[in-house]
């Protein structure tokens, strides 16, 4: 077991090059698969994002949210992260949810973590595990449309009980987003906390501050951590990373509009 | 240096083929792109410089042209003259201010066959063809909204001169009997962008600002070919009429040589590349891309495939021209010089140069610093006298 959690740490530490946090606390691995089957680099940096979120601090069972862009920030190559992000999405290991948080954003979160906080609203009855062995195993996208329910044999009632646990949210007509139930604290947290940091590095003289003075800094009201939003800041472009002697130096792009 | 030796030398013992050297020294040479020590342009403009094209007969004349309220046209010789090190490249040509058009210009073309004709068109309605030599126009298309892109089609077999702007419409206009041929019906809002497929002679693309990118067979009148989308067909609830290859308007397109990729960018300020055999978008992640919005549209460049193995991209980004690697997306340099934000940059079709116009009405050339001669012999002899030297004379 030790030699498993040191391979994995050794993967992570290979395609991170900074910034890694000295007190990244233990990352579960899953004993039950084959030894040859150490994660793709993508892979090793969300369960690292995943490490960083603050489960206690949410709903009971609430699932780890990460945005897709935060990877770019470890994994240096967007095109790979994509590519690999789509693979892992296709073997059901993550799936992808708007949030609505930007038009272009895309939340990811691990499967079981999902089915985990479905259960814990839905309760373990019959329809939940037909939603989730027939509805979540047969559509990998965003959205369902109501030709693709009904081609999975939920009745109209079913899909009522669905929306009105919040598990599907409507989108069209005919069509619904996947939702996660019980999102409206995590949006909130992270919409905060992205324009704290952001009119914190906007106020300085020359819109630029080092990392380690942002994650030395004590910030009030930022529930999901600065860590967590540093990458998510880095990975969509908003400030650029610039290495220095003092460290990386996060400086905001000309075009950066803080919400 | 040492890993180009190594190149000359297997080439030279036949362990590669002839082809691999130049190409891949010129993919190289892109990176080390800079402004230009040896050559600049004379200053012409008396406005934004937004659009220009190098002609590919000898990529010796550079047209550009301005927004100014004469629009204002010229034409630059590239050519080195014998014996200078450093050189300005002089204006050849100019349009007079009574003749030509009276608003900005929005795209210059050269006659892809020869230098005797370009074309223009502009926000004053018009689409004009010139003869070089006399500097006049001898052929004026007019429409009844301002005409933001037009393209003149490489092909043997038709002279054809796509032209779309504020109507929703693309007209193909004859230069040979002076017409309006055809009329292309299928975007709702202005058309941004159009090119013509290099590698076939009948298709064109549009994209316009109902963030569509149409294809068009020019002798079937029906109506498009096909769409592009964005998500490959991921998105499924989604209603079909909804369907867009970007989330915002579509700006600029540019086909690699052989017209295998597109490449489209858009003011969501994402870039994306489709293969055009399979319509599919290939989802290389450029990041993201702040295109600089001087006029409506983006003009950018994609190296030829006889320069280089890995082809690049130049696109105007703010005040700089960000280079990328095309089929991995990675951002390979960014070339800062302008002091204002970059309209228009053009590769040069043969050599490793690129050129660029923007709103401070400069006119700027990048190429990759020169060849330090350095004799080896004499400047290691001379270290190693400097060492062992003193203060003593020898005559002592």
């Amino acid at each position: 077991m030790k030699r498993r959690s040191s391979l994995l740490t050794g993967s992570v530490a290979s395609s991170v090059s900074w910034p890694i946090s000295t007190k990244v606390r233990k990352v579960e691995i899953d004993h039950d698969s084959e030894p040859g089957d150490l994660p793709c680099d993508t892979e090793a940096g969300l369960l690292y994002l995943k490490a960083l979120f603050p489960v206690e601090k949410f709903d009971r069972h609430f699932p780890a949210i990460f945005m897709k862009h935060q990877v770019y920030s470890i994994v240096h190559d967007k095109t790979t992260v994509d590519r690999e992000m789509i693979a892992l999405r296709d073997s059901r290991k993550v799936r992808f949810f708007k949030l609505g948080v930007a038009t272009d954003e895309v939340g990811v979160v691990f499967t079981d973590d999902y089915i985990a906080r479905v259960k814990h609203v839905m309760g373990d009855t019959p329809l939940y595990r037909k939603f989730v062995g027939t509805v979540l195993a047969g559509c990998t996208d965003v959205s369902i449309s109501r030709e693709h329910l009904i081609a999975l044999h939920l009745s109209q009632e079913e899909i009522a009980v669905i929306v009105n646990h919040g598990v599907l949210v409507m989108r069209d007509v005919g069509s619904w987003w996947f939702a996660i139930p019980g999102i409206s604290a995590f949006v909130r947290s992270f919409t905060k906390g992205r324009s704290l940091l952001l009119q914190a590095i906007k106020r300085s003289k020359f819109r630029e501050a080092l990392q380690k003075n942002l994650m030395g800094r004590h910030w009030g009201g930022c529930r999901l951590g600065i860590e967590y939003h540093i990458h998510d800041i880095i990975g969509a472009d908003m400030v650029q990373c610039i290495d220095t002697t003092s460290g990386p130096l996060l400086k905001l792009s000309e075009d950066a509009r803080a919400n | 240096m040492a890993d180009v030796l190594r190149l000359l030398a297997a080439r030279e013992h036949g362990l590669d083929p002839p082809w691999v050297l130049p190409r891949l020294y010129g993919g190289r040479m892109f990176a080390q792109l800079e402004l230009s020590r040896v050559k600049d342009c004379a200053r012409l403009h008396h406005r934004t410089v937004t659009a220009l094209d190098v002609e590919c007969q000898a990529g010796r004349y550079l047209l550009s042209g301005s927004g100014d309220k004469d629009g204002a046209i010229g034409i630059h010789d590239l050519i080195r003259p014998v014996g200078a090190t450093t050189f300005t490249c002089p204006v050849v040509a100019t349009s007079r201010n009574n003749e030509g058009h009276t608003h900005g210009i929005s795209t210059v073309q050269w006659y892809p066959h020869d230098t005797g004709m370009f074309t223009s068109s502009s926000l004053d309605k018009s689409l004009s063809v010139w003869d070089t030599n006399q500097l006049c126009v001898v052929e004026q298309f007019k429409f009844t909204e301002a005409v933001y892109t037009h393209s003149m089609a490489a092909s043997g077999s038709h002279c054809l001169t796509a032209a779309g702007g504020g109507e929703c419409k693309i007209t193909l206009c004859d230069i040979n009997s002076g017409s309006q041929t055809h009329i292309l019906r299928g975007h709702r809002k202005p058309v941004m962008a159009l090119k013509w497929c290099p590698s076939r002679d009948y298709l064109l693309t549009s994209g316009s600002q109902d963030n569509k990118i149409l294809f068009w067979d020019i002798r079937k009148g029906a109506g498009p070919l096909c769409d592009l989308d964005q998500h490959n067909g991921g998105d499924v609830a989604h209603s079909v009429s909804a369907l867009s290859a970007h989330n915002g308007h579509v700006v600029g397109l540019c086909y690699t040589s052989d017209g295998l990729f597109l490449l489209s960018v858009a003011t969501d300020n994402h870039l994306r590349l489709w293969n055009t055999f399979t319509l599919k978008n290939s989802l290389i992640n450029y990041g993201r891309v702040p295109i600089s919005l001087v006029q409506q549209t983006c003009q950018l460049s994609i190296t030829s495939s006889l320069c280089s193995l890995t082809p690049t991209l130049a696109v105007p980004t703010g005040n700089d021209v960000s280079l990328f690697e095309l089929f991995t997306g990675k951002k390979v340099a960014i070339l800062r010089g302008h002091y204002g934000k970059v309209a228009s940059c053009i590769l040069h079709p043969f050599e490793q140069e690129l050129y660029s116009g923007g709103s401070d009405r400069n006119i700027l050339c990048w190429t990759t610093p020169p060849w330090t001669t350095c004799d080896s012999q004499t400047q290691g002899a001379s270290r190693i006298a400097a060492v062992y030297s003193d203060t003593w004379s020898d005559e002592d």
